[in-house]
């Protein structure tokens, strides 16, 4: 929302961040809200450390959400104003000229007419199964008696219909607004006091019984269906209802707290496609992913002489993906295993693994299947995948597999050398160029080794496996974290800890991180999510410092700093410190140890914790606090950065 | 209880007849005549404390001018109500002038605000010009009093 505000923002970047803002409330209620829900009605009323019971949570909740939603709604209208000084105009049509008028009225009965489904809600009709993030124009009927009436806002119709363009001018207006003025044509005769828009959220958070799963396949399939069905944990409404929300709020079974007026449209994850606008001037210039030089040599050859560690979105993924696909047509390579947990549509790596097993190679997938919110994209690849040969396997049951590695073996001369690529973001091509992450690539024979019984682990029966270097979730990352924290306590003054990482929950860890404060550790923690340690607590957490860092890159890489009394120990890790990474997930926290890749790492932290731009400083009470003197944007500076740094 | 008017401005010289600044586009004269035959006969029905607050068009302006010379009121003016202006804009006003008040303005946005604090969607109350409408605020909800224009004025007054 900062950002959807920010004025150094280009005005289509404040539409986009407004997107990710509604967005990543819809998940927030379709995740934690239910996750709180679920809880209440199990019984729970037990208080979590921060002292609330589960319902005094989802009260703060409600609470909260309205603040933002107000707020947010300002700037929802400030943004249509500035997009109309731009030529972008979203109308409402009772202020639509006749021109427009005529081809809003044109649009209506060509195009949206013929697919729209008017549902009569009364005694005689049950009421309509609403999915969840259905998106609802409701109707209020007085006949002899009140009804209602329901029309599902198509979601295969443009939400902003294009009425003209002319010269720069857009003209757009809401499918809704559109169906709402017209309304009397799909419940014609019948006396319509009043009409608003509704949209539900359900609980979204699939359960799968994997002991009971004879298909796990089969079992997240039904799960899908199911999440639209979930309980309904949201109700928000566009317009004056208070019949009609009544009536809902039983149908539903929600309470006050789970309705939310809003003063704006609802369903605003549809200004993304406001964003797709080609107006290249109201965003963000292009940046060219940097392809370092090194990789216009052999790629084998390169990883033979040193490690490397890559900066997406600052680096370019191709190397990774080239990677990929030589190893498909090269002929000395023998197999090539790879965990996928989001890989997006339309995937390089994907069709590069297919390939790979065409011409015959020993290809496994490890496939995540249960990726939140992608299973379904998920299994529809790992099909394809299934298809051309390739062992696609489901992970461990029980534990989602979220480390990111892949590992390909090649024959050279009279040996077998295993080539590892190792990264805290997913084998995403298109999200690798907006999330940060680390990659990190190298021939070493031990990490080699390591990850080569970790594949074994994910594909044959579990067993915690011995493992060299690599430290593994479930078995040994919380406790190595805990050992490196501990060893930095020795130090006392002299320990020096830097994490970065997306979230940190885990109410252990943090108590040894205060522990380490005391003993006068000097912690920083560059967390961007949510952070449930509280630092400057005079006598516990005074030397430790939080910062949040949200630009127009999403920070996704988690690397770890450990002084170690001069002999400095830097990690990557594909988890955060939540106890769900720490105990439900298969991660890996891996030590980069040749001197390049680990002075790269170190200059990464240093930078960022000098940023002022996009900073964000947790404060003692909860608050984040944003500093007036903006003047260095660190992913700004590692754009040019790169370009110096890497060969 | 609070009272708020609206009031969409007098019979204005065609928009199509007219060149130059929209804003500057003036009332005819029937449209003056009209108005201050409508605003003497309805001055009854007006509270006896209020402030009129005008768009800054000559169009709504004048009709302000009209009201001001029959009730004595104080007349201010007010850029929030200019055509094109949002809902937003006219609450904006009705916090400003915490009292009862009489604001002139413009189609469309009277009967979109009319409508939205009336809770009538789709909006299906227009306004006619000159004509006035008054709400009733009681503890922030709004309640309709009454809607009257000016034809009906003179035909109740014979004119």
């Amino acid at each position: 929302m900062e950002e959807a505000k920010d004025e150094t923002n280009p005005l289509l970047e404040k539409v986009k961040f407004l997107a990710i803002f509604f967005t990543n409330l819809d998940e927030f209620f379709m995740i934690r809200v239910a996750g709180l829900k679920q809880q209440i009605s199990a019984g729970i009323g037990k208080s979590s450390p921060d002292g609330l019971t589960p319902k005094e949570q989802l009260g703060k909740i409600s609470q909260k959400t309205r603040v933002l939603l107000r707020e947010t709604s300002v700037q929802y209208r400030k943004i249509v104003k500035e997009l109309k000084s731009k030529s972008i105009f979203i109308h409402q049509y009772d202020k639509l000229n006749k021109t427009l008028k005529k081809l809003a009225d044109r649009y209506f009965y060509e195009f949206v007419y013929p697919v729209l489904t008017p549902l009569a809600v009364d005694l005689t009709h049950p009421f309509p199964h609403l999915s969840n993030l259905s998106f609802n124009v409701i109707v209020e009927i007085h006949d002899e008696e009140l009804k209602f009436g329901l029309v599902p806002v198509p979601k295969n119709l443009p939400r902003f219909i294009k009425l003209k363009s002319s010269g720069e001018g857009l003209h757009y207006i809401l499918l809704e607004d559109l169906i709402i003025h017209h309304i009397e044509s799909l419940f014609p005769e019948q006396n319509i006091t009043d009409v608003a828009s509704i949209r539900i959220t359900r609980d979204a958070d699939i359960v799968i019984q994997e002991d009971e799963a004879d298909d796990l396949f089969e079992e997240i399939e039904k799960g899908i269906r199911k999440r639209r069905f979930g309980k309904p944990v949201r109700l928000e409404a566009n317009g004056c209802t208070e019949y009609m929300i009544n009536f809902l709020k039983d149908e539903l079974e929600l309470h006050e707290e789970d309705v939310f007026h809003l003063n704006m449209p609802l369903n605003l994850p549809d200004l993304w496609k406001i964003y797709d606008i080609d107006r290249p001037a109201l965003k963000f210039p292009v940046y060219t992913p940097y392809y370092p030089s090194i990789f216009n040599i052999d790629i084998f050859s390169v990883l033979k002489m040193k490690d490397v560690a890559l900066f997406h979105p600052y680096e370019s993924i191709d190397p990774v993906v080239d990677l990929i696909e030589d190893a498909a047509e090269d002929p000395n390579v023998l197999a090539i295993k790879q965990t996928l947990y989001r890989v997006g549509k339309n995937s390089l790596i994907v069709e590069a693994l297919k390939k790979a097993a065409q011409n015959g190679k020993e290809v496994v997938a490890v496939v995540e299947i249960k990726a939140r919110f992608d299973e379904e994209s998920n299994i529809s690849w790992a099909k394809q995948l299934e298809e051309e040969g390739v062992h696609v396997v489901y992970g461990v049951p029980g534990l989602k597999t979220h480390a990111k590695l892949l590992m390909i073996v090649r024959k050279e001369d009279d040996t077998i050398r295993r080539y590892i690529h190792i990264g805290t973001g997913n084998y995403n091509v298109s999200t690798a160029k907006i999330y940060s992450d680390i990659a990190f690539m190298t021939a070493d024979l031990v990490i080699g080794e390591d990850v080569s019984k970790l594949f074994n682990v994910m594909t044959g029966y579990f067993h915690p496996p011995e493992l060299n270097r690599i430290y593994m979730s479930p078995i040994t990352l919380k406790k190595k974290v805990l050992q490196l924290i501990e060893a930095e306590m020795e130090a006392g003054e002299d320990g020096r800890i830097i994490a970065k990482m997306n979230s940190l929950v885990d109410p252990e860890v943090i108590r040894a991180l205060y522990r380490a404060s005391m003993k006068g550790v000097k912690i920083d923690l560059i967390i961007r999510g949510i952070c449930c340690l509280r630092p400057g607590i005079k006598g516990i957490s005074e030397n430790i410092k939080v910062i949040s860092i949200v630009g127009k890159y999403l920070e996704h890489a988690r690397i770890f700093y450990f002084k170690n009394k001069g002999k400095e120990e830097i990690y990557i890790s594909s988890a955060d410190w939540m106890p769900r990474n720490f105990h439900k997930r298969v991660e890996s926290f891996v030590p980069v140890v040749s001197p390049e890749p680990k002075e790269f790492l170190k200059q990464i932290l240093e930078t960022q914790l000098k940023d002022t731009s996009k900073v964000r400083i947790l404060l003692s009470d909860g608050n984040y606090f944003r500093p007036d003197k903006r003047d260095f944007n660190s992913q700004e500076y590692f754009e040019r950065w790169i370009r110096e740094v890497k060969v | 209880m609070r009272k708020i008017f609206l009031v969409r401005h007098g019979k204005a010289v065609n928009g199509e007849d007219w060149e130059g600044d929209d804003c500057k586009r003036p009332l005819t004269g029937e449209g003056i005549e009209d108005f201050r035959f409508f605003a003497v006969n309805i001055k009854n029905l007006l509270p006896q404390d209020f402030v009129i607050v005008s768009s800054p068009c000559e169009r709504a302006l004048k009709t302000a001018k009209i009201l001001q010379d029959i009730t004595g009121k104080k007349l201010e003016v007010s850029k929030l109500l200019e055509p094109d202006a949002e809902v937003e804009d006219y609450l904006e006003v009705l916090e400003r002038y915490n009292n009862n008040i009489i604001i002139v303005a413009h189609e469309p946005e009277l009967s979109i605000f009319m409508n939205e604090l009336l809770c009538i969607n789709p909006s299906r109350i227009k306004f006619k010009k000159g004509g006035m409408v008054k709400i009733i605020e009681k503890k922030g909800r709004f309640f309709l009093s009454f809607f009257i224009t000016p034809q009906v004025v003179s035909k109740l007054f014979e004119k």
